[in-house]
């Protein structure tokens, strides 16, 4: 050993602690950042005793970032099924408002029984015909709405798509420069914080599972098996439907030619926004677009009028209600849509020019066929019409069990039950999404505090840093100052 | 070495959730406080809120009847009252024609107190109430009876008729006096009595119809709140006045005479009878009415006290949490405050 050596040993030092102080301050400069993860220089000793900062690490955790990802996955699949059925909700209001069909439902059955008292008062009549046209209005309101939820969810879809694409390129992009960079030995830990940023956001679209092999390439897999990523990406397509009607079913989305939404997915996805979307475009808002149309058919057959001939010749006709397809009924199964169609006749809306009291006499369906009245003497005390619609409302009638609720009820226990049926589906996942948002949070911070920068812990180093380069520019100067004194000697 | 790490991120988001948390359930408590409702009604009964929407739709629908019984209520208490009168007047008549029967000079009298009850019976069975014909039956549109003083009365005008075909001449012709007691009885119980039977009747004297209006009282009870000018007592009733009235009384012999104060007044005495349980009839309409309000009404005390119930939360309870929760809120800002004050940089110089 030398000076020469000591020397050389104390400007490494020097060297390698000044990395370090880089290394402190670009973690300082990173703290505030969600994505970045704490960087670690390794520094070893070389066989001649200098120390060598030799690479820099990040730190990670691949179970915590798993967790992290999975849990974000279900909980923006579970947000994008909760705003759906909230949107939904509001063709319902509040129980106190009584705007659901159900409620309005029990005031036109209501407005009726009034009328039924007497039957010679038309202003009753014009109630009941009033509480007719909110219920009818209501259900066309109720299916633009529920139309309206499954367009969005279908653009929405579309859209998530496209950003998927964009993701898997850029993923591509920072993937290609970590495999050259790990080759040639270069410093990739900041690509590989941003390829896991873009992984967490693909993770929103769509459940992943990441593998990464020897040269740092990476593979991503959907939560179903098919390949989104390896080497390039893989192509996500979808065909968004413009103008998505009732009776329509929207296209899939297929990763890789794959189809991973839908009743024809061979390997469905099961976690992600596009699959929330998807859920509720093809189940929730089908499910719902079939009650209200069964609740529309329902009171279309309830309130239709048969020939009073004996015996009776001629079909059933709509009476109070009526749809696209009068003047025949809607017959015994689902017609998709027909909530949107229904309306009052005009032929008892005086806005219409037609008669109140064909609610009371009959006739509404065709007021030039006498076959379809019932109080033929024309009597203004008639209520016997009345009295039997109201028995109609009351009495179970069948419903198609594609809706999912009971096949044989009232018009009116069959619309309650629809409530339940949207308000239990909307608290189950308001409950599962609360739940997973919660996992999110504990997961995000279980990773941050894994691999995060605590700005306390870097400033303790750094005096650390700070002391060591003290010493090693103390032992540059005493050495200095010793072979100065040598050459003195010399002299 | 690191045997426990957190990173400044982390505390800071720990305490940045917290209240965020605390916050958003504090807006919710303080709407559940102000109102006493559940915030999201559908949100906290998922399947159940059918059952509110089902009760809130039920406790509607009986006060709607309890609405509807109040009309048909009023209905047949008037129908009461002008049955009271009818039956009154029926009585009076009854006291008249024991006086006229021993006195046959008072013929011109009686004829003028049949006049003047005749009319009265046309003025009752008229009434109406609220746009509608009460004794009308279901045609509550059209006035039942018309006025039998008219002289263009198609009634009187039959009456007229038929006593011209049976006798060969018309009522208060001088040739009466000639008609025996015996031929007036036929004449009463055939040709006039016809005249008050249907087809008869519902062509000259009345347009009511024979279907009394019926309520629907509660969900499952229908019951008949009317009584039509068709009914049996009226008929009498009108037959008694008529013959009294318009058979020109003071031209007939005085067993003719006789012949038809003893009609009248047989008459009159069956209608008193036959109105009683026709009133005895309504009497049950309304009791019906009366116990179905109160049934419906305790009924719907019940169906608000579960609307509420499933609906409502407890006001004590919230607002002890709305307490809790700012208490925790303070200590949260407190610690956030010193958390965030904390930091080695503040002790390195």
């Amino acid at each position: 050993m030398s000076l020469t050596s000591a020397i050389r040993t104390a400007q490494s030092s020097l060297h390698t602690t000044s990395t370090q102080t880089a290394i402190t301050s670009r973690n300082v400069a990173g703290a505030s950042d969600p994505g970045y993860s704490r960087k670690i220089a390794v520094v070893t000793t070389g066989p001649d005793g200098a120390s060598r900062m030799l690479s820099v690490k990040r730190a990670a955790d691949k179970s915590l970032f798993d967790a992290m990802i999975g849990a974000t996955s279900r909980a923006s699949g579970q947000q994008a099924l909760v705003d759906g059925l909230n949107a939904l909700e509001g063709t319902l209001g509040d129980p106190e408002n009584d705007r659901s069909p159900a409620a309005l439902i029990g005031a036109l059955n209501d407005a009726l029984q009034l009328y039924s008292a007497t039957p010679g008062d038309l202003s009753l009549a014009q109630g009941a015909v009033s509480r007719a046209k909110d219920l009818a209005r209501a259900l066309n309101d109720a299916t633009g709405a529920v139309q309206g939820v499954r367009q969005q969810a279908d653009q929405d879809m579309a859209s998530s798509v496209d950003k998927l694409n964009g993701l898997l390129k850029d993923f591509q992009s920072v993937n290609t420069a970590i495999v050259v960079g790990t080759h040639s030995g270069a410093d990739v830990t900041d690509k590989l914080d941003t390829r896991d940023k873009l992984l967490s956001q693909i993770s929103e679209i769509v459940g992943v599972s990441m593998v990464t092999r020897g040269d740092n390439s990476a593979v991503i897999y959907t939560d179903s098996g098919v390949t989104l990523f390896e080497t390039t990406a893989r192509a996500v397509t979808f065909a968004p439907s413009t103008g998505l009607g009732a009776a329509q079913t929207g296209n899939a989305v297929y990763i890789d030619g794959v189809p991973v939404t839908g009743s024809s997915a061979t390997m469905p996805i099961r976690s992600g926004s596009l699959q929330g979307l998807a859920s509720l475009r093809d189940d929730a808002t089908v499910a719902y677009q079939s009650q209200l149309d069964e609740i529309a058919r329902g009171l279309i057959n309830t309130f239709a009028e048969s020939d009073q001939g004996v015996p009776p010749t001629l079909p059933d006709a709509p009476g109070l209600f009526t749809y696209a397809g009068a003047p025949a009924t809607p017959g015994g199964s689902w017609v998709p849509g027909l909530a949107g169609s229904i309306q009052i006749n005009a032929n008892v809306d005086p806005a219409q020019g037609g008669s109140l009291a064909r609610l009371r006499d009959g006739g509404i369906s065709n007021p030039g066929n006498p076959a379809y009245v019932y109080n033929s003497t024309g009597a203004a005390g008639y209520s016997a019409r009345l009295s039997q619609l109201l028995d109609k409302v009351g009495a179970a009638q069948s419903f198609d069990p594609a809706t999912g609720l009971d096949a044989s009820a009232s018009l009116g226990a069959f619309s309650a039950a629809s409530v339940s049926w949207l308000e239990s589906e909307r608290k189950d996942a308001s409950s599962a999404a609360d739940y997973s948002s919660t996992l999110v949070a504990h997961a995000s911070d279980a990773l941050s505090n894994a691999t995060g920068v605590n700005l306390d812990d870097e400033m303790s180093q750094l005096l650390d840093l700070e002391k060591s380069y003290q010493a090693s520019s103390k032992l540059l100067a005493v050495i200095d100052e010793m072979l100065a004194g040598f050459i003195a000697g010399i002299r | 070495m690191k045997t426990t790490f957190v990173s400044t991120q982390g505390v800071a988001n720990a305490t940045r959730r917290s209240v965020m948390q605390m916050q958003s359930e504090l807006a919710t408590l303080q709407k559940e406080v102000s109102s006493g409702r559940a915030s999201d009604v559908g949100l906290a009964l998922g399947a159940r809120t059918g059952l509110t929407v089902t009760l809130r739709k039920e406790s509607a629908s009986l006060q709607t009847l309890m609405d509807s019984n109040a009309i048909a209520d009023l209905r047949l208490s008037t129908t009461q009252d002008t049955l009271v009168k009818i039956a009154g007047d029926a009585q009076s008549f009854l006291n008249v024609l024991v006086a006229a029967k021993s006195d046959p000079t008072s013929a011109a009298g009686t004829k003028q107190r049949a006049d003047e009850m005749l009319a009265s019976l046309t003025g009752l069975l008229n009434t109406t109430q609220n746009g509608e014909h009460l004794f009308g039956g279901i045609n509550t549109g059209v006035k039942p009876v018309a006025d039998y003083s008219d002289p263009a009365s198609a009634a009187k005008q039959a009456v007229a008729d038929a006593f011209l075909a049976h006798f060969g001449f018309a009522q208060g012709d001088p040739a009466a006096a000639s008609i025996t007691a015996a031929d007036m009885q036929d004449f009463l119980d055939t040709d006039f009595s016809t005249l008050f039977d249907d087809p008869a009747w519902s062509t000259t004297w009345s347009t009511a119809s024979d279907q009394p209006v019926t309520s629907r009282i509660s969900t499952a009870e229908t019951v008949t709140t009317s009584v039509t000018a068709n009914d049996p007592s009226m008929r009498k009733l009108a037959m008694a006045y008529t013959m009294v009235s318009d058979l020109g009384l003071s031209s007939l012999s005085q067993a003719a005479y006789g012949a038809v104060i003893d009609k009248a007044s047989a008459l009159a005495g069956s209608v008193i009878a036959g109105v009683t349980s026709t009133q005895a009839q309504l009497g049950y309409a309304q009791q019906a009415v009366a116990d179905a309000n109160s049934r419906m009404s305790a009924q719907k005390d019940v169906l608000e006290a579960h609307v509420g119930s499933l609906e409502g939360v407890d006001p004590y309870e919230a607002s002890t949490r709305v307490n809790n929760l700012l208490t925790q809120i303070e200590t949260s800002y407190a610690l956030t405050a010193r958390i965030q004050k904390i930091s080695l940089l503040d002790f390195l110089s």
